[in-house]
C-alpha cells in the first residue's frame, strides 16, 4: 500500500529547502521598507557636483558612457563630466536589508559601499563570458597598500547583468560586525545575501574587513556610500529596512499530547492529555510518539516593538497558530503563514500540531519576522526532519542547442503568483542564452542568461513536472501573441482555451539543431524561429505565415506599461528591455496598456530582436 | 595471492551457483533454470529510466525515457560478446511513457501530447518532432499519459492518469478533459474520447487486436487487473465521469448513478478533511454489483490479486514467438513495477467475454518493470525504472533481456473454465496419483470491495469444495469438478500437492487465480463411485502403475488416499468444511511463538531490544546479539510506509520461510504471513505502518547465528538480519 508517501517525501524536500532557508523566494516582509527620498538631495551629505536629481533617464546601449537625463524627481544620477566623487547618505545603518534599482551606461563603473566600507561592485558587464570580483555584483577585493596586492574579492556566481540603459535590481541583506564592550570585534560583517536581477550571487559571506577604498576601521554603523568617480550611473527606488531590534523570545512552554485519529485537531477543550510537560525548546521531540497525535504548546512570546509580525508555520501534517487567543494561522495542511499586529511586550502563543498519517515523519517548525527583526526560527533545528534535501539535477548548455519540454511556472513579476504553463518548451543555446515558449499558443514567455535549467523539481523522486530557469529571468508575457484584428483599433481578444484558434504542430530542427515551431492560427499556417545573435546578447525572432486564413493577422510583440522609442528602430519597454525591428510597428494604447504590434501578411515574414 | 584465492574461491563458486531451493535433501529447480535474465550494461551517465520500448524492424530496440530522451540500442542481444551500442535519437520531451514504431516513424506519448518523431536527413537523429495531438493538462504531477498502442486500423490509443485533490489529497480527480480517459487518435491528429474509469492506466497492450489495460491499486481500485476496454466502457474510477456527458463522449454511465450506489464519502462542507478508511463490518459492495444495475460498467477480465501478482501493473505483451519463448505461446505477460517481476495470464473467451487465469512467472528484475518488447529471437526486452515509487529490485533503472533456456518448466499451462469446474492443462505429464487427489488442491473464491478507500481487503472469501477429479490419460490435464463457484469472483486454485510424472517435481508456480465471468456449456464430467479408478472422458482407465482415486466429501480414505511412496501430501482426504491442503497450513499461525505479555515467572527480561526500520526494506539493525537461553523482550516499531513483521528462524532458514510465506497466498494476511514450520521460532504479527508490537521469548539454548526476516510478500530477500546467540 504505497499511497502518496513518496510524493510527500518530494514535497518535504522542497518544503524543507524552503523552510530551512532564511530567504523564501518571494520575500514577504512584515515590516514595510522605508525609502530614501529622491525629490532632492537632502538625504545625502554634501552631495558632490556630479550628482543630481532627475525625472527620467535613458541611455543608448551602443554608445560609451551615454546617459541622458530629463528634469524631474525620483532618480539619482551621476554624470561625471570632469571627474566625479562618491556620495554618502545621511542615514547610518548597522544590520540592513537594502534593495535598489540602478542603470549603467555603456562601459561604466560604480559601486555600493555598505557602512561606507564594504563594496558591492557595479559595472557594465553585459555579455561578458567570464566574470570576476570586479564585475557587476561582485564583492570587491580587499587591498594591501604596501604590497599593492588584492585579496578576498568574490566573483558573482554567474553573470546576470542586463544591457546598459536598462534598470537592474540589486538586493542586499547585510549584518554589521559585532563588537564587545571594549570595542573588540567579535564577529565579522556578513553579506547574508546579495541578489542581482533576482539571482543570488552571494550567500552568508563573511567579510574580514573593509574592501579596497573602504578605509581601515570597522564600526557598528556607517552611511551608505555610492561610487561616483568612474562613470555615469543612475539609481531609483532605494528602499531599506533597518534591523536594529533584538530578537523575539519564546518563553518556557507547556506541552500536551492528545490521542488523535483525525487529520485535523479535534476540540481539545474537553480532552485529557495522554502526556504533558514543560520545555524550554519548541520541538515535537518532547513527546515519545511517531504515529498519530495532537501536540499542543502554550506559552509566552515576547516581542521588542509594536508592529506586524509575520509567522510561517511548518506542521508535517496539520497545524494551527493562535496569539492571545486569536487565530493567526487557521487549521490546514503542512506549511502556511499568517500575520499578527502586536504591541511590544508579552503575548500568549498557542501552537497545535496534528498528525494522523502515521507514516509521515514528525516535523514542527515556526518562523517569525517582525519590525526591525530578521526572520528567525523559534523551533530548534532537530524539530524538522533533516537530511532530505534532494541532489540537484542541472541541465547545462552544450555545443548544440538543448531543448527541454517541461512545465514552466511563469511569473509576471518576481512577487506575483505563478501561472503554470503546461505545454512549454525551453531552449538553451551554446551562447548561454535561453528562452521559454508556450507551444499551445506560440507565445515567447521569458528569456534569460546565466545557467540553463534546474531540473531538480522535475527529476527528483516523482517530481512535479516543472523546471526552473537557472539564471535571471526577464518575463515577457503569457498571453497569446497572434490574433486577427478587424481594424487597428480592435482590442486584443481574450483567449478561449476551450475553442482555441491555435493548433500546435510541433517543431523541426534546422541544421544547427535550433527548433522552428509550426502551428496553425486563425486558419493561417505559421512558422516561428528564435535564435541568438550578437554572441548571445540578443534573441532574434522571425515569424512567417502562409495559408488562407481570414482577416488581418497581427503579432503583439509587447503589451506593457510604457513603450518609449529610443530611435527609429529601437524601443525601450518599461525600462526593462529593448525591442529592435526594421518593420514599421503599430504603436497604440489599448485596454490601459501600451502595445507594439507588427502586422503579418500571408507570405511575408517579420523579424524583431529582443535586447536585454 | 594464490593462497588468498584458495580461501575466496569456494565463496565465489558458491555465489555463482544457480540459486536453488531446498526441501529436505532435494534441490528443486527455480525460475532461473528456465528463463534467464541478462542485464544490458549501460554506459556511465546514461540515465535509461525506461518509459517506452519498441522493437525496430531490424531487431534493434528503441527506448524512450522519463528524462525525455529516445535511445536506439544496436546489438541489444550482445552478439559476439560485444557491448550494445547506444545512440541518442531524440531528446527534450516531457516524461515519455510509451513508444511505438509505425510507418518509419516513432510515436510516443509525453505528458501533454502524442508526438511523431522522424529522422528526415538520415543522420540517425530525429529532426521532426511533430505534434500529432495535444491534450489539456492542469499541471498536477500525477497527470502522466501513456502509450501509444497502435491498433490494427492504424489509430493509436493513449491513456491518461488522474490528478489528486489539494485538500482531499487521497482522492483522484479529473481537473481537465480527458484525464482518467483512454483516447483514440488517428495519425492525422483526430481525437475521439474512447472510454473512462481509469485512475493510473500505466499498463496497456493489444490482445487479439483489442485494447486491454491494467490499473493500479488505489482509491476505488481494490487491486490491479487486466481489463478489456471497448468504446464507451467505464472501468471503475469515477473521476473521468466528469466529462461523460460531453457530446464527444461515448460513455453513457453518469456520476450520480455510481455515487448513489457507492458512497464517495466526500468531506462534508465546513468539516475538517477526513480520509475514508476501510469499514470493517459492512456488507462489501463489489463493482460487479454495480455492473448488474448500470450498463456500461466493465469489470476486469482477469484480476491480478494485489500483493500476490503485483502491486503496480505495467505493460501487457502477448507471446507470438512461435515457441521460441517457451511453452506459453499465445499467452499474455504483464509487468509489475513495484515487485520487479512479470506475471503470466492465460486468457480465454467464454460466451463473448474475456476471462482467464493469472500465474507468477518470473521475478528478480533489477528495477521496476515498466515496459516490454519482443526481440527478434523470441526473447523479451524488459525496460525498467522505479524513481518515485520504489521497487523490490534496487537499481533505479535498467534494461534487461529475458530468454528461455529451452528447458520446459513444470507449470500449470492453462486453467480453463468448464461447465462444472475447471480444467488444468500442464506443461508436462503429471503423476496421476497426486494430480487426482483432491488433497493436492485448494480452491478459494474471493473478491474486492468497490469503495473510495485506497485499495481493498480480500472479501467474501469462501472455500470451493472439489467434488471430483479426472486426470487425462496422457497426464497433461486434469478436470476438477468444483462446487460453490461464483461469477465475477476470483478463484485461487492452489495445486501444491501435484507432482510431475518424471522427476516427481512440484509445480514451479503452484497457484493460479482464475477470474470467472461466464460458465461455458459442455458435457459434465461423470464421476466414478468412491474407491474406483477415475475415468477420463474416453472411458479408459489409467494405466500408469498407480491408480488415481478421486476423493469425496464426507469420508476419509486412508489406504487409497493417493499417498505415493515418494511424495508427502500431508493430510489426506477432506473434511466437509475445511481443507487443510497439502502443506498443512491452517488458517492460524502455530500457537506459542508469539507471546505479547511478559510471562509471569520472568520477573524481568534479561535483554530489551528495540528494532525498527530504515528506508529501502531494511531493519535498522542487521545483527542482534543475545545470550543462549536468556529472556528477551523485543519491541518492533514499524516507521515505514508499508506493513512488516519480524520472524525469528533457524540458521539459514530465512529464504525457505520467506518463500513459504509467499506461498500462503490468500491465507497470508490472517496468518500474519508466518507459515507453520518448525523452523519458525518466534514472530510478531504483521505490523501496520506507524504502529508497534512487543513480544517476549527465550533465546535458543544452542548458540549459533539464527536469523530474523520480514515475510511480507516481496521483502524476505532483503529485509533480514542475524540473531547471534552466544
Amino acid at each position: 500500500m504505497r499511497l502518496n508517501m513518496q510524493h510527500i517525501h518530494s514535497k518535504l524536500r522542497r518544503a524543507w529547502l524552503f523552510g530551512l532557508s532564511c530567504w523564501p523566494l518571494a520575500a514577504v516582509h512584515a515590516q514595510s521598507h522605508q525609502t530614501i527620498s529622491l525629490n532632492d538631495l537632502r538625504a545625502f551629505r554634501t552631495p558632490p557636483a556630479s550628482w543630481a536629481i532627475a525625472g527620467s533617464i535613458s541611455a543608448d546601449p551602443g554608445k560609451n558612457h551615454d546617459l541622458r537625463t530629463e528634469t524631474g524627481t525620483g532618480i539619482l544620477a551621476n554624470l561625471p563630466v570632469s571627474g566625479g566623487a562618491d556620495i554618502y547618505t545621511q542615514l547610518e545603518h548597522g544590520d540592513i536589508d537594502l534593495d535598489l534599482e540602478f542603470m549603467m551606461a555603456k562601459g561604466s563603473n560604480s559601486g555600493i559601499y555598505l557602512q561606507g566600507k564594504y563594496e558591492i561592485q557595479l559595472l557594465d558587464s553585459w555579455g561578458k563570458e567570464n566574470v570576476t570580483f570586479g564585475d557587476c555584483g561582485g564583492v570587491y577585493e580587499r587591498w594591501i597598500e604596501h604590497k599593492q596586492q588584492g585579496y578576498e574579492g568574490y566573483a558573482p556566481r554567474i553573470n546576470v547583468s542586463r544591457a546598459p540603459g536598462l534598470w537592474q535590481k540589486m538586493e542586499i541583506s547585510f549584518a554589521a560586525p559585532r563588537f564587545d564592550q571594549y570595542g573588540r570585534k567579535i564577529a565579522n560583517a556578513r553579506l547574508l545575501r546579495v541578489a542581482l536581477n533576482g539571482v543570488n550571487l552571494h550567500e552568508n559571506l563573511e567579510l574580514t574587513g573593509p574592501t579596497r577604498g573602504g578605509g581601515i576601521a570597522e564600526a557598528n554603523r556607517g552611511p551608505l556610500r555610492i561610487q561616483g568617480d568612474h562613470g555615469p550611473v543612475a539609481f531609483r527606488n532605494i528602499r531599506y529596512r533597518l534591523l536594529d531590534n533584538p530578537p523575539i523570545q519564546l518563553g518556557e512552554l507547556k506541552w500536551e499530547q492528545f490521542a488523535t485519529t483525525t487529520d485535523f485537531a479535534p476540540d481539545l477543550s474537553t480532552l485529557k492529555p495522554k502526556a504533558s510537560g514543560k520545555t524550554k525548546m519548541l520541538t515535537h521531540e518532547v513527546m515519545n510518539e511517531n504515529s498519530q497525535f495532537t501536540l499542543r504548546f502554550t506559552g509566552k512570546l515576547s516581542v521588542p516593538a509594536d508592529g506586524d509580525y509575520h509567522f510561517d508555520l511548518h506542521a508535517y501534517g496539520s497545524g494551527t497558530l493562535r496569539i492571545d487567543g486569536n487565530e493567526i494561522i487557521g487549521k490546514g495542511w503542512w506549511f502556511r503563514s499568517g500575520t499578527a499586529n502586536l504591541s511590544a511586550g508579552d503575548h500568549q502563543v498557542e501552537i497545535i500540531y496534528t498528525k494522523k498519517e502515521s507514516w509521515w515523519p514528525n516535523g514542527l517548525g515556526l518562523f517569525v519576522e517582525g519590525p526591525g527583526i530578521r526572520r528567525q526560527a523559534l523551533h530548534i533545528e532537530s524539530s524538522v526532519p533533516l537530511g532530505q534535501m534532494a541532489r540537484q539535477i542541472f541541465l547545462d548548455y552544450e555545443s548544440e542547442p538543448v531543448l527541454m519540454r517541461c512545465f514552466i511556472d511563469f511569473r509576471r513579476h518576481p512577487d506575483s503568483a505563478a501561472h503554470r504553463i503546461t505545454h512549454a518548451i525551453s531552449v538553451g543555446f551554446p551562447e548561454k542564452t535561453a528562452y521559454s515558449y508556450n507551444l499551445s499558443t506560440g507565445t515567447l514567455l521569458q528569456v534569460w542568461k546565466g545557467g540553463f535549467l534546474d531540473a531538480t523539481p522535475m527529476w527528483d523522486d516523482r517530481g512535479d513536472g516543472s523546471s526552473q530557469p537557472n539564471g535571471s529571468v526577464l518575463p515577457l508575457t503569457d498571453e497569446p501573441q497572434l490574433a486577427v484584428l478587424a481594424t487597428s483599433e480592435t482590442p486584443w481578444p481574450t483567449f478561449n482555451k476551450e475553442n482555441s484558434p491555435f493548433r500546435p504542430r510541433g517543431y523541426e530542427l534546422d541544421d544547427n539543431g535550433r527548433p522552428v515551431y509550426q502551428y496553425e492560427a486563425y486558419g493561417f499556417s505559421a512558422s516561428d524561429k528564435i535564435i541568438p545573435t550578437s554572441d548571445g546578447r540578443q534573441l532574434e525572432r522571425t515569424i512567417s505565415c502562409k495559408g488562407s486564413g481570414q482577416g488581418n493577422l497581427y503579432l503583439r510583440v509587447v503589451s506593457s506599461k510604457e513603450i518609449k522609442a529610443v530611435s527609429a528602430t529601437l524601443y525601450l519597454v518599461d525600462g526593462a528591455y529593448f525591442i529592435e525591428t526594421a518593420a514599421k510597428p503599430l504603436l497604440r494604447n489599448s485596454g490601459g496598456q501600451q502595445e507594439l504590434l507588427l502586422p503579418l501578411d500571408a507570405g511575408n515574414s517579420i523579424t524583431y530582436q529582443l535586447i536585454w | 595471492m594464490s593462497r588468498y584465492l584458495l580461501y575466496i574461491l569456494p565463496a565465489l563458486l558458491w555465489s555463482i551457483l544457480p540459486a536453488q531451493s531446498q526441501t529436505g535433501d532435494k534441490l528443486l529447480p527455480t525460475e532461473n533454470d528456465y528463463y534467464k535474465i541478462v542485464t544490458l550494461p549501460l554506459p556511465e551517465g546514461l540515465v535509461l529510466e525506461v518509459g517506452g520500448l519498441a522493437t525496430l524492424p531490424n531487431g534493434n530496440i528503441a527506448a524512450s525515457t522519463r528524462r525525455g530522451e529516445v535511445w536506439v540500442i544496436e546489438n541489444p542481444y550482445m552478439l559476439n560478446g560485444q557491448y550494445p551500442h547506444y545512440r541518442r535519437f531524440a531528446s527534450g520531451l516531457h516524461e515519455i511513457l510509451g513508444l511505438a514504431y509505425k510507418d518509419g516513424a516513432l510515436y510516443l506519448a509525453q505528458r501533454g501530447e502524442l508526438t511523431r518523431l522522424v529522422d528526415k536527413d538520415g543522420d540517425g537523429k530525429a529532426d521532426l518532432y511533430e505534434t500529432v495531438y495535444a491534450w489539456p493538462l492542469s499541471g498536477h504531477y500525477h497527470e502522466y499519459s501513456f502509450g501509444p498502442i497502435v491498433a490494427p486500423d492504424g489509430s493509436m490509443y493513449v491513456t491518461c492518469n488522474v490528478a489528486f485533490g489539494d485538500q482531499e489529497w487521497w482522492r483522484g480527480e479529473s481537473r481537465v478533459p480527458w484525464r482518467g480517459w483512454t483516447l483514440r487518435i488517428t495519425p492525422d491528429g483526430e481525437m475521439e474520447p474512447f472510454a473512462t474509469g481509469m485512475r493510473s492506466p500505466c499498463s496497456i497492450g493489444l490482445v487479439d487486436g483489442e485494447l486491454f489495460y491494467g490499473d493500479n491499486q488505489g482509491d476505488w481500485m481494490g487491486s490491479g487487473g487486466l481489463v478489456h476496454v471497448q468504446k464507451g466502457d467505464f472501468t471503475g474510477h469515477p473521476a473521468g465521469l466528469r466529462w461523460a456527458d460531453r457530446p464527444e463522449s461515448p460513455v453513457k454511465v453518469r456520476l450520480d448513478e455510481i455515487y448513489k450506489r457507492a458512497d464517495p464519502r466526500f468531506t462534508p462542507p465546513g468539516k475538517d478533511p477526513i480520509k475514508p478508511e476501510n469499514i470493517e463490518n459492512e456488507t462489501p459492495k463489489l463493482l460487479s454489483d454495480i455492473a448488474k444495475e448500470v450498463p456500461g460498467v466493465k469489470l476486469p477480465a482477469v484480476w491480478l490479486p494485489h500483493g500476490i501478482l503485483g502491486i503496480s501493473t505495467s505493460e501487457i505483451v502477448t507471446d507470438r514467438s512461435g515457441g521460441a519463448f517457451g511453452p506459453f505461446e499465445g499467452q499474455l505477460f504483464i509487468g509489475d513495477q513495484g515487485q520487479s517481476k512479470i506475471v503470466r495470464v492465460f486468457l480465454e473467451k467464454i460466451n463473448g467475454v474475456y476471462q482467464g487465469a493469472a500465474f507468477q512467472f518470473r521475478e528478480g528484475f533489477q528495477s521496476g518493470v515498466l515496459r516490454m518488447s519482443w526481440g527478434h529471437d523470441g526473447s523479451l526486452f524488459v525496460g525498467q525504472t522505479n524513481r518515485g515509487w520504489g521497487s523490490t529490485g534496487k537499481d533505479p533503472y535498467g534494461l534487461e533481456r529475458l530468454a528461455w533456456t529451452g528447458k520446459t518448466p513444470f507449470e500449470m499451462k492453462e486453467i480453463r473454465a468448464k461447465v462444472d469446474g475447471f480444467e488444468i492443462v500442464f506443461t508436462q505429464p503429471v503423476d496421476k496419483a497426486t494430480a487426482a487427489n483432491p488433497a493436492s488442491y485448494a480452491i478459494t473464491g474471493f473478491s474486492y470491495k468497490y469503495h473510495p478507500v485506497y485499495g481493498s481487503p480480500v472479501v467474501n472469501q469462501q472455500n470451493c469444495p472439489i467434488k471430483g477429479i479426472v486426470v487425462a490419460d496422457d497426464g497433461l490435464s486434469a478436470r476438477l469438478v468444483v462446487d460453490k463457484l461464483r461469477l465475477t469472483y476470483i478463484h485461487e486454485i492452489k495445486a501444491e500437492g501435484v507432482r510431475s510424472y518424471s522427476g516427481s517435481l512440484p509445480l514451479l508456480h503452484n497457484t493460479g487465480y482464475y477470474t470467472l465471468h461466464a460458465i461455458p456449456d459442455g458435457e459434465k464430467l461423470s464421476l466414478p463411485a468412491a474407491g474406483h479408478a477415475g475415468h477420463s472422458a474416453t472411458g479408459q482407465t489409467a494405466n500408469r502403475g498407480r491408480s488415481g482415486v478421486s476423493g469425496q466429501t464426507g469420508t476419509t480414505q486412508t489406504g487409497a488416499s493417493g499417498q505415493t511412496g515418494t511424495t508427502q501430501t500431508g493430510a489426506s482426504g477432506q473434511t466437509g468444511t475445511t481443507q487443510t491442503g497439502a502443506s498443512g497450513q491452517t488458517g492460524k499461525p502455530a500457537a506459542g511463538k508469539r507471546i505479547t505479555k511478559m510471562p509471569a515467572d520472568w520477573g524481568k527480561a534479561d535483554k530489551s531490544i528495540t528494532l525498527s526500520t530504515l528506508p529501502g526494506l531494511k531493519y535498522d539493525q542487521g545483527m542482534l546479539t543475545v545470550k543462549a537461553g536468556s529472556k528477551v523482550k523485543l519491541t518492533f516499531t514499524n516507521n515505514d510506509d508499508m506493513p512488516h513483521n519480524v520472524v525469528f528462524v533457524n540458521p539459514g532458514a530465512a529464504d525457505e520461510i520467506g518463500k513459504a510465506a509467499m506461498a500462503l497466498g490468500l491465507k497470508g494476511p490472517e496468518m500474519q504471513y508466518v507459515p507453520n514450520s518448525p523452523k519458525v521460532l518466534h514472530h510478531t504479527k504483521l505490523i501496520q505502518p506507524g504502529t508497534a508490537e512487543t513480544i517476549y521469548f527465550k533465546a535458543p539454548s544452542q548458540p549459533g547465528d539464527y536469523m530474523y526476516v520480514c515475510t511480507f510478500p516481496g521483502h524476505y530477500q532483503v529485509m533480514r538480519g542475524i540473531l547471534r546467540v552466544q
